[in-house]
């Protein structure tokens, strides 16, 4: 077997990413900062089109590179910024050390090749398994993600298993080889509130199990309720605001935070309006002047719209733990 | 309460069709549905992926070809209907799909797409530009976009088009088969809004299909929860959400993200603890037809082991 | 069990296809005007002499019994005695058929060998010197006919540098020209669909999934992607197999080569009836066959054809 970095920590400084097509350019990362220890989970929230699957393809180094281009950053996996490593020890982390599930199985899965193949070819190459060892494995990995009739299973093809056996299959495929991290991009998005739940219950048991850490993406405040030791919210390129999960449930500061609060339906506001937030989130290729959140946010003033807000340290309910935003006016009462 | 819409025992079965086939593979993907819908209210469906929500519907606005039941319009049963009879009914019933890219023709405008519908309606040809300018204002659409192509919009901005041309119909019944379900939740709440809106400003009634609870619940006057075909629980709102009765509706309530939960609830398949009284073993429940008894105060549930207490 | 099924399924249809295309056949050449014994027969022939025409193509009864006979003969695989020759049409199609078989096998599979690696090359390094010679290749292939393209590859490689031998039938050589000449036209298809699903599979999401897991390029294009493109490369180089059937009745007539192309082509000039009916007939089974075959390889390619 082939020696283990095992790392401790993943994180990303100052991430700038474009991509330039012909005459445009899309600024869709604009400095991203995040981080991550093993053991724990750490959510990023933020609506579609925010950058989030920009953030976990360039972490994986899976960007296009012939319309990407990083602008800025480094990404440490322990001592080692691997966005700086030649594409051929890239490989070795991927699948090894960062793993990934992705949003729509059903697609990320090949629809030709057996669900035994897609998992043991990786425990091949990763971990220099022969056959036998690598279906032992397989079995124990199915087991593991809660999928019983192992033999079955590895001789099934994707279409043959419903949704959500088909994202505990991916799940089995990104743990396989013990990453040290997961990347988990939307991997409830597609399901039903009842399997929605399986698989947070399984990401969450994995963690435990296998010492992963998670960075789990998602546009819903709910789901990652449940789960998240630490939740960033991110709005078109820029992390917006960062803390604890109780310290953001109970106290979040940044306007869009608040709204994105406010805008989730439940029995408690029936018969009241809902507080949507108007607009929607700008293409990467024309981020507003300022903070890029003022055209929809209900308490701009005239500084918003000329100077970027800085990420600061914002008062926290609780002592131990830090919680940053970028706004100009943190303070400013609000009535809803 | 008027009654607008009444289903009565609507069943609709997919029926195979291999020319040769070892055993016969019919499915039932809806079995003897009956609910009523009030004038002017909404009745939300909710259910996990499959159970046949979007069968019943289809069924509703006599898309497919019909099962059987009755399907009773202003007391009028349409589903007995044909031909010339039918089509004023067409109009005045309208859906929403969950998708919009495959409601809207990429090939044509907004405007194009907006016009058959009333040129189809014999819509007074030289009112049609006013009137699309006026739905979309509605819809909060800038009319100034009606000559760009789908794509050129956002998620949320196709569906607020395929709103609009609901409404160029004149509909007083919408049926909206998850018309969020594939836009983010602060996305969800401009389209819920307009909806809501829309409703009072045109006495609209709704049939609203949902895999969301919190969603449904918020929403709607009457709720059914179904389950492999069949409605499991029907109830006003607060009542299935103060005393849900069926297990099925209770895994679905603990399952919504975002409940308070002591510790994460297990969902499994084909559980039996924990089921409230009366209620002795769930699954098969399932396999054969379910028969609604009426709590009392029209809350009906479903259950064939539910012994009364 | 489900592909056992599948399989009776696709061959009920085969039968049935042919069943309609013998019908065709049987009803343009009985039902459309004119007799075919006065076609054959001449201008001076006596009514007698008509009579004994329309008695050996049996025409001499009503078409209902006509047709009986006709589908009797079908499904005995027996069309008669040639008009011309007097030898049974089986025979001489039997006779013919495995040199026209042997040609097109090896065109196609000349065309697979340049197209299929050609195609994935200029998928995989789009834009690259493979690419560019994949484009011309293919331009020419669709451009060049290819009777002309034969009687360049005799003048060139067997009169100015006899590489091949000019005529004759007996060793695989001589089908070397040939087959090229059939075969090119045919890679070109090949080719560009080759290239163009090559590009769309390694756009899909599952390589994103492949590349995630580390996997390397080698594994990514040739098992993953190549893997999917080879369901559509699959069914159109059957499609094309059957098109070279046809082909080979230009290209033999180039080469001298006596397959079933001649053998059609004079019984068409000799107004050769049985002859020409059993060719038709033989021709769309063949055509079937290998349309049979595609199907089920198919199937085996893509795991989703087999349940629905
Ligand atoms: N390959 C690409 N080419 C150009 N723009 C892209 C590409 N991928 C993403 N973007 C842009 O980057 C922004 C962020 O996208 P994404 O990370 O996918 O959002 P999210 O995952 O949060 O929904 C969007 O504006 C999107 O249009
Ligand atoms: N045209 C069809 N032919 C056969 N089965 C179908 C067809 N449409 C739907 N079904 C089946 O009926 C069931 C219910 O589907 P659907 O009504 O779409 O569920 P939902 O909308 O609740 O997700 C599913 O199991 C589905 O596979
Ligand atoms: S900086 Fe201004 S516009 Fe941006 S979130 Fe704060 S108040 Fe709103
Ligand atoms: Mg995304
Ligand atoms: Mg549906």
């Amino acid at each position: 077997m082939t020696e283990r970095i095992s790392s401790s920590t993943l994180e990303i400084k100052d991430l700038d990413v474009s991509f330039i097509q012909g005459e445009k350019e899309a600024n869709a990362l604009r400095g991203i900062s995040l981080s991550l220890k093993r053991k724990e989970v750490h959510s990023l929230v933020g609506e579609s089109g925010s950058g989030k699957t920009v953030t976990s393809t360039c972490i994986m180094g899976l960007l296009p590179p012939q319309v990407a281009r990083i602008n800025r950053g480094e990404i440490f996996l322990g001592e080692q910024n691997i966005l700086a490593l030649e594409e051929k020890d890239q490989r070795k982390i991927r699948g090894k050390e960062i793993a990934m599930v992705f949003q729509e199985p059903a697609r990320y899965l090949n629809p030709t090749l057996k669900v035994g193949e897609q998992i043991t070819e990786m425990l091949r190459l990763h971990l220099g398994m022969d056959k036998g060892e690598a279906v032992t494995r397989a079995l124990e990995i199915l087991d593991l993600v809660g999928l019983d009739g192992g033999k079955r299973i590895l001789g099934s093809y994707p279409h043959e298993l419903s949704g959500g056996m088909k994202q505990r299959i991916m799940i089995a495929i990104a743990i396989s080889c013990d990453p040290s991290f997961l990347i988990a991009d939307e991997p409830t998005t597609a399901l039903d509130v009842t399997l929605q739940l399986q698989i947070l219950n399984l990401i969450l048991s994995l963690k435990n199990r296998l010492d992963m850490g998670i960075l789990f993406i998602s546009h819903d405040l709910r789901v990652v309720r449940d789960i998240s030791d630490w939740i960033s919210v991110i709005y078109a390129g820029r992390i917006v605001e960062s803390a604890s999960k109780e310290e953001l449930f109970s106290n979040p500061r940044h306007p869009y935070t608040r709204m994105l609060f406010e805008s989730i339906p439940d029995a408690d506001k029936r018969g009241k309006r809902l507080k949507a937030i108007p607009g929607k989130v700008p293409d990467a290729e024309n981020i507003p002047q300022g903070c890029a959140f003022h055209p929809r946010c209900p308490i701009a003033e005239e500084i918003c719209g000329s100077n970027q807000p800085e990420t600061k340290d914002v008062e926290s309910n609780s002592a131990l733990d830090s919680h940053t935003a970028a706004c100009h006016l943190i303070g400013k009462q609000w009535k809803n | 309460m008027e009654k607008l819409i009444e289903l009565k025992n609507i069943e609709k079965v997919f029926k195979s069709h291999k020319l040769i086939s070892v055993k016969k593979d019919d499915y039932v993907a809806v079995k003897n549905v009956s609910l009523d819908i009030e004038k002017n209210t909404i009745f939300g469906l909710v259910g996990e992926s499959g159970c046949g929500k979007t069968t019943l519907a289809r069924s509703v606005m006599l898309l497919d070809p019909p099962g059987s039941g009755e399907i009773l319009f202003n007391g009028t049963n349409i589903a007995a209907l044909s031909g010339k009879d039918l089509k004023p009914y067409r109009a005045r019933m309208q859906i929403v799909f969950q998708d919009p890219n495959s409601a809207l023709n990429p090939k044509m405008s907004v405007y194009n797409c907006m016009k058959e519908g009333l040129v189809n309606i014999r819509y007074p040809r030289d009112k049609i530009r006013f009137r699309i300018n006026e739905l979309l204002d509605l819809v909060g659409i800038s009319p100034g976009h009606a000559e760009r192509f789908p794509h050129e919009f956002s998620g949320g901005q196709k569906q607020r088009i395929v709103i609009a041309r609901a409404l160029s119909m004149e509909p007083e019944f919408l049926v909206l088969d998850e018309p969020v379900s594939n836009l983010d939740v602060s996305i969800q709440a401009q389209i819920i809004n307009l909806l809501l809106d829309l409703k009072d400003e045109f006495s609209l009634t709704y049939l609203f299909i949902s895999h969301d609870l919190n969603l449904v619940s918020y929403l709607s006057d009457q709720v059914a929860v179904m389950y492999k075909g069949q409605i499991v629980e029907s109830a006003e709102t607060e009542k299935i959400m103060e005393s849900p009765l069926h297990p099925y509706t209770l895994r679905l309530f603990s399952s919504a993200p975002g409940q308070e939960k002591n510790e994460l609830f297990e969902a499994e398949e084909g559980y039996s603890d924990g089921l409230p009284d009366g209620f002795t073993y769930f699954p098969p429940c399932a396999e054969s037809l379910l028969r609604l008894i009426d709590t009392g105060d029209g809350h009906k549930v479903g259950c064939y082991a539910f012994n009364g207490s | 069990m489900e592909f056992l099924l599948f399989i009776v399924r696709r061959f009920l249809r085969l039968i049935l296809t042919i069943l309609i295309i013998s019908t065709i056949i049987f009803f343009v050449i009985r039902v459309i005007p004119g007799d075919p014994a006065l076609v054959v027969a001449g201008i001076d022939a006596s009514e007698d002499d008509i009579q004994a025409i329309r008695a050996r193509l049996g025409t001499d009864v009503p078409v209902a019994i006509q047709y009986t006979r006709w589908l009797g003969d079908i499904v005995r695989f027996d069309f008669g005695e040639s008009m011309i020759s007097g030898a049974s049409v089986n025979k001489l199609i039997m006779e013919r058929f495995p040199l026209t078989l042997t040609l097109a096998v090896l065109g196609i599979v000349l065309g697979i060998i340049v197209a299929i690696p050609l195609g994935v090359m200029s998928a995989v390094h789009r834009w690259s010197f493979w690419d560019y010679f994949g484009m011309v290749y293919s331009q020419m292939g669709m451009a060049i006919p290819s009777f002309w393209l034969g009687m360049i590859l005799l003048l060139v490689f067997a009169v100015k540098i006899p590489l091949f031998p000019l005529f004759g039938s007996d060793s695989l050589k001589n089908l070397v020209l040939p087959a090229i000449a059939l075969g090119f036209a045919r890679a070109a298809v090949i080719l560009r669909l080759t290239r163009a699903a090559m590009v769309e599979e390694l756009s899909r999401e599952y390589i994103i999934t492949a590349r995630a897991k580390g996997l390397t390029d080698r594994m990514i294009r040739y098992k993953h992607a190549l893997r999917n493109a080879m369901i559509a490369v699959v069914t159109v180089t059957g499609i094309q197999f059957g098109y070279m059937l046809g082909g080979a009745i230009i290209v033999e007539q180039v080469f001298s080569l006596p397959g079933l192309g001649r053998l059609f082509l004079y019984a068409i000039y000799q107004r050769d009836f049985p002859l020409i009916q059993g060719g038709v007939v033989f021709i769309a089974v063949i055509f079937s066959l290998v349309n049979f075959a595609v199907d089920i390889l198919y199937s085996l390619l893509n795991p989703k054809i087999r349940i629905s």
